[in-house]
């Protein structure tokens, strides 16, 4: 065993700066940041680290922290800013109940993320006006949106093509702002819609004109009654949904119907009846997950 | 492309590492490495295939590896089968550190990106659970700032370590 260091080489600060970053990615921000103390090397390699997460649900109530972590992670992102370095991603999740002097803090570190080019967004923060620019981002690959509030960005046309996997969770919407956001994504390949606690208004919900999508995920939509489907690369698919009402939902597949997988999730027991009648509608399937429990 | 087959039940390749050590290992499973399939298709089967960054020992580790993780011949991976492989991986990188490192560089010279998932999960697990003292310690890294310098870079950081 060697002691403190002597005679043993140093492995791991040879490793080249990607797969420390790769390292640092399955860290949380707090550890991460700490690894600037240990060598000159690693402050640097730190520095340079293209993924930013600012969790606010890490810190108790006390003001003071809140404010000295906020202030710290605003000098970070504003040295960032001036540093020639891509940004990665950028996750907040915070709350602006009773902090509104948050808000534009927030807004500056995202118009920051994309002017930095931003591959991705994981923005977790109830009730935060959504700037619109995001929509016009052309490097934004992933984008997480979770409780916050959508801008009414879809007065035009304009379609954005660099997004691959979009989720939105407990984000309140009307049925028809739901249809044009799907649509403003042509070449998504997962897509996540999580309808959340709030009960949302919204009937129906048509996926359609995405040729790439592989993935779906429709759950937890209150008073859901149609799903439309017409993808034809889409592989997995997972449903989960409440018939509270009695009213069953109706899945209607397009003519092309890949899909392998199936995942249904259901809060009371179906029929048998209506469980063939879904399964009848997968001839291609391979894998079947059912999750079934009774809320009474 | 040559394809015989009567012996395509089990193609095996031959692998060579730095210290000429050399492994037979299935072809199928050898091509969980993007940089050997990539060599395999290039043609490189009738010969040995050298592994020039990997020491005997290592690439012994990498084969295991590839064998537990070539792809199932039925298709479909069930559930109980993606927890059995979680576990042998969870035991698979419970080694020295050295050995470690020694992983995760050759699953990024090889390509193999579950291996290298892998590998920097556990050496990020090890930094979280770790004082920075400790992680000095343990990976040998010396620590190259004035006790002034260190001071003030701790004075900067101080809510990371409320």
């Amino acid at each position: 065993m060697d002691e403190l260091g002597i005679g043993g080489l140093d492995q791991i600060s040879e490793l080249p700066d990607h797969l420390l970053h790769h390292i640092l990615s399955f860290m949380p921000t707090k550890d991460v940041v700490q690894t600037k103390l240990l060598s000159r090397t690693w402050r640097r390699v730190c520095s340079s680290y293209p993924n930013f997460e600012f969790n606010l649900h890490n810190y108790s109530q006390r003001l003071e922290q809140r404010g000295r972590y906020t202030k710290s992670f605003d000098n970070t992102m504003q040295r960032f800013h001036r540093d020639e370095t891509g940004m990665q991603k950028l996750t907040i999740f915070a709350s602006i109940q009773g902090a509104p002097e948050l808000v534009p803090v927030v807004d500056r570190w995202i118009e920051i993320s994309l002017e930095k080019q931003v591959q991705e967004l994981d923005i977790r923060i109830y009730k935060y006006d959504l700037p619109p620019a995001i929509f016009a981002s052309k490097s934004l690959h992933t984008l997480c949106l979770m409780g916050i509030t959508m801008p009414p960005i879809f007065t035009t046309n304009t379609r954005f093509f660099s997004l691959r996997k979009l989720s939105i969770c407990g984000v309140s919407l009307k049925e028809q702002i739901l249809q044009d956001l799907i649509f403003k994504f042509p070449f998504i390949e997962n897509l996540a819609l999580l309808g959340g606690i709030n009960p949302i208004l919204v009937k129906k919900i048509r996926v359609s004109g995405l040729c790439n999508l592989k993935e779906l995920t429709i759950f937890g939509w209150r008073v859901l009654e149609e799903v439309d489907i017409d993808a034809p690369s889409l592989k997995f698919f997972h449903y989960g949904g409440y018939i509270l009402q009695q009213n069953n939902i109706k899945i209607k597949m397009g003519a092309t119907n890949n899909v392998e997988t199936l995942s249904i999730t259901y809060d009371t027991t179906m029929t048998e009846q209506q469980f063939y009648d879904l399964i009848s509608k997968f001839p291609l399937l391979k894998c079947l997950h059912v999750c079934m429990w009774n809320d009474v | 492309m040559s394809s015989t087959l009567c012996c395509s039940f089990a193609k095996n390749v031959t692998l060579r590492s730095s210290d000429g050590q050399t492994f037979e290992v299935e072809e199928a499973a050898a091509q969980v490495s993007q940089t050997i399939k990539r060599m395999i298709e290039d043609g490189c089967t009738g010969s040995v295939i050298p592994v020039p960054n990997l020491t005997g020992p290592v690439l012994a580790l990498v084969i295991e590896y590839f064998k537990k993780h070539s792809p199932p011949s039925d298709g479909c991976p069930t559930a109980l089968l993606e927890m059995e492989i979680k576990d042998w991986d969870a035991k698979f990188v419970a080694v020295d550190n050295d050995t470690l490192l020694d992983l995760t560089l050759a699953a990024h010279y090889l390509e193999i990106q579950g291996l290298l998932d892998l590998t920097c999960h556990r050496v990020a697990d090890i930094l979280n659970d770790n004082s920075v003292e400790k992680i000095r310690e343990i990976f040998h890294i010396k620590n190259d700032f004035t006790p002034e310098e260190e001071a003030e870079e701790r004075s900067k950081i101080q809510w990371a370590f409320e």
